[in-house]
């Protein structure tokens, strides 16, 4: 089989009164590297969740490389790393203790768990803490030990909730080339992030979530030539110089307003 | 640009912000009942308090002799050492308010420094020292109104030195425990202390009535140097009209008092110019890499044995969770060793025919602890609990392998009994011990049952080390009440029956039995864990990775 590594048909979420997401439609292809974009509370985190067993959907399917997230879950769960917002680690374990506790539970014997532990603490310049709790991290030290628990068993898809939230630049730039060496060995990548500038410059593809519904997906520069045609059509509108960046796309899409050009006279 | 605020109108804006977070606490019905039972925990206080207050006055009304130091110190003692180490524990306890958050804003050194020790003058135990100290002038004056000029001078002193030494104290304290380990240290520490003075408290009566103890009263004299003991030579001084003795107490006080003013206002002054005391920003040592491979544990599944190895490693890293696995023993030891010192008939009561029963007992009140641990069973997991959900495992196999670590463990802390029972009394019987070893499996199983249901409906989340604001759900309590209450009430008829009749082969083979029946229930129940799952994993992700 060789259907799309992602694929979820009229995805749904209530909570209560408050559809979360509305029958949602998403493809992501082998080997693309996603971005899931939209503004906060647009429903982001709530299809990661369910896309990764976290959460139960209130209706709609969800496929993962082919396989049906409901009815084989340990299946698809040995197939997919997850680096959720709120990291999942144990933070009373050593880095390696817990590096290799992940590594067994997904089904790696002894000495495989340690070994890769070790080279994954190597890569992830972890490997001078590692006697220190994890709870003693800093915030950097916990994404990248998350990354590397998420990688450990080799997934051939990883989801990313805001990888890069709170993280300086060498810890980006490390998680940076993990993902990219990911997605050269042929592994599909979905991730949520803010920062627009990095979705950017990984991703090749990026669907957009506004108010629990998909609003646009495709290629970046799909969307970008979708966007343009519309402002030049759109005699209204003035046209911003030379070519759209994704944050000009994204707001051009969900129709968020520029700051307010008051004066503010009292700043500095 | 804006101007400094004056220290006044700083003063005024960090009360109307706890007043407005007050009232936005008051918009749940949570926030609303917390204020209740606040309110209801204060009028108590304040009621007891007060109550202290008017026998401390009554006290040293009676008290009050020319030249006697005893009375009117010993009440001195009782405030000293009540304002200064309640707030202690309380540190070691939970969290307190960080002033550091202040220093967000443009505030002067010296409103810093004045914000800090009105804070401690006016939190509620230094409110209640103050209230006391009060009360006990009060008393000495409507003994002797006459005694005023030398008393009021002398008790402010005493009152700043204790607020001063206290205010010093508890930065240093701060300062000390400002990282998770050295606190979750300090709090093991505290409770070995305390223990440890109950266990030794008799021993040190009985060694002192004996005269087998002369260095303490070696120590006495150093006593005379503390601030209750020099306050109490100035109120005596007073009473007898010698202005030496009441200005001596009273120039010891002021010395006390500078000295740790001086230590306070050396540790604000590293705070405000930002001090950074968090475990990030400590130097770090490199650590050389070594991953040592998981236990191997023949027969059992690669992803339990690796649960119950995570679930060990946390339980031997949790100061709550070893104060069980060292207080049924240590218990036993308290309760034996006075009546095995008396050396008379109350002995025959640990060494006779209910000595037989004590290891069976032990363990049973052991168990009674340990299963608290069954019913939130997640509790400590924090968001590590979503790597159960993702992983490619079963959530009974996860389950399985957290309750064999905590069968693990009470089977050690039988085992430990076994040998503490043998030091004390005397060797438990083979029969004795087979029956014991027999009915723990159908006790556990059905705990475990129950309790990993528990676990999914309720959970609760638990911070490592700590153990105040600990509490399982309500519902959680209830039930392992009933469930703990009938198992083991029917394991002790089943085994008294067996001891009073001499047929404790049978109570064995009883207990066999029920083992077999508690597996078949236990089984049964963790083969629909994954469903009762699947509908409250969104209750258990929500409790445990709550920020």
């Amino acid at each position: 089989m060789n259907g799309p590594a992602i694929e979820t048909q009229s995805l749904s979420r209530r909570f209560g009164a408050l559809e979360a997401v509305k029958k949602l439609d998403l493809r992501v292809e082998r080997g693309q590297f996603f971005g899931f974009l939209g503004p906060n509370g647009a429903g982001k985190s709530t299809t990661i969740k369910m896309l990764t067993g976290l959460l139960e959907p209130t209706a709609g399917r969800i496929r993962i490389l082919d396989l049906d997230l409901a009815a084989e879950p340990v299946e698809v769960k040995r197939q997919i790393g997850v680096v959720p917002e709120g990291l999942m680690l144990f933070e009373r374990l050593t880095g390696p203790e817990h590096l290799n506790f992940v590594g067994r539970m997904y089904g790696l014997d002894r000495r495989t768990a340690a070994e890769r532990a070790a080279e994954l603490l190597e890569f992830m310049g972890l490997a001078d803490r590692a006697k220190t709790l994890i709870a003693d991290y800093s915030h950097g030290m916990k994404k990248k030990l998350a990354m590397a628990a998420a990688i450990i068993h080799g997934p051939k898809i990883l989801f990313l909730d805001e990888p890069f939230e709170g993280v300086d630049a060498i810890a980006a730039g490390t998680l940076k080339a993990t993902l990219n060496r990911m997605i050269a060995r042929g592994a599909t990548i979905f991730l949520t992030s803010h920062v627009l500038e990095i979705v950017e410059r990984l991703c090749s593809h990026v669907g957009i979530i506004h108010q629990g519904e998909l609003v646009a997906q495709g290629s970046i520069d799909a969307l970008r030539a979708g966007v343009e045609a519309q402002l030049a059509a759109n005699t209204a509108a003035q046209a911003p110089g030379g070519r759209l960046t994704l944050e000009q796309i994204f707001l051009e899409i969900v129709g968020g307003t520029r700051a307010a050009e008051q004066e503010l006279s009292w700043l500095a | 640009m804006a101007g400094v605020a004056g220290a006044w109108a700083q003063a005024e804006l960090i009360v109307e912000l706890r007043w407005r977070l007050l009232l936005n606490s008051l918009r749940t019905s949570r926030g609303q009942l917390e204020l209740i039972a606040q309110t209801v925990g204060a009028l108590v206080g304040a009621l007891v308090g007060v109550g202290i207050g008017i026998w401390l006055g009554v006290m040293a009304y009676l008290f009050h002799q020319p030249r006697r130091l005893m009375g009117p110190t010993l009440l001195l003692w009782l405030i000293f050492l009540f304002w200064q180490l309640a707030p202690v524990v309380l540190a070691v306890g939970g969290a307190q308010f960080d002033f550091r958050g202040l220093l967000h804003f443009p505030l002067r050194f010296s409103t810093f420094w004045w914000l800090n020790v009105v804070y401690g003058l006016f939190d509620p135990t230094g409110l209640l020292a103050l209230l006391w100290l009060g009360c006990f002038a009060v008393g000495l004056l409507a003994a002797q109104p006459a005694v005023l000029p030398g008393l009021a001078p002398s008790l402010a002193l005493f009152a700043a030195a204790n607020l001063l030494i206290g205010r010093a104290a508890f930065s240093w304290l701060e300062r000390i425990l400002a990282t998770r380990r050295a606190r979750e240290l300090a709090g093991a520490l505290l409770l070995v202390v305390i223990l440890g003075i109950q266990f030794l408290t008799p021993l040190v009566v009985a060694g002192w009535k004996k005269g087998q103890l002369p260095f303490l009263v070696w120590l006495l004299p150093l006593a005379e140097l503390l601030p209750p003991q020099l306050a109490g030579r100035a109120v005596a001084g007073a009473f007898a009209g010698d202005w030496l003795a009441v200005g001596g107490g009273a120039a010891g006080l002021a010395a006390y008092g500078f000295g740790f003013g001086l230590l306070f206002t050396r540790r604000l002054r590293a705070l405000y110019r930002g001090e950074e005391l968090s475990e990030a920003a400590a130097p770090q040592t490199k650590e050389a890499l070594v991953v040592r491979e998981g236990w191997r544990l023949p027969g059992v599944a690669p992803a339990v044995a690796a649960v119950l190895e995570k679930e060990m490693r946390y339980a031997l890293r949790n100061n709550p969770m070893l104060l069980n696995l060292a207080m049924p023993p240590f218990i036993l030891a308290m309760l034996a060793l006075p009546v095995a010192l008396a050396e008379g008939k109350e002995a025959e009561f640990v060494f006779g025919w209910l000595g037989g029963l004590l290891f069976p007992a032990a363990v049973a009140y052991s168990s009674l602890i340990f299963l608290a641990f069954a019913y939130n069973t997640y509790a400590y997991d924090g968001p590590g609990v979503q790597v159960w959900l993702t992983a490619p495992v079963k959530m009974c196999e996860v389950l399985m392998g957290k309750n064999l670590a905590h069968a693990a463990l009470v089977g050690l802390e039988a085992a430990l009994l076994w040998v503490a029972v043998s030091v004390l009394s005397r060797s438990p019987g083979l029969l004795t011990t087979l029956a014991t070893l027999a009915a723990l499996p159908s006790v556990l199983l059905v705990n475990y049952a129950v309790g990993n249901l528990m676990s999914v409906y309720f959970p609760r989340r638990f911070e490592f080390g700590t153990m105040k604001g600990q509490r399982p759900a309500g519902m959680t309590i209830l039930v392992s009440m009933l469930v703990e209450g009938a198992s083991l009430g029917l394991a002790a008829l089943v085994f008294i029956a067996g001891a009073v009749a001499g047929l404790l082969w049978v109570a064995t083979l009883v207990f066999l039995l029920l083992g077999w029946l508690a597996w078949w229930l236990y089984a049964a129940v963790l083969a629909k864990c994954d469903d009762v799952l699947r509908e409250k994993k969104e209750t258990l992700l929500a409790e445990l990775c709550k920020t």
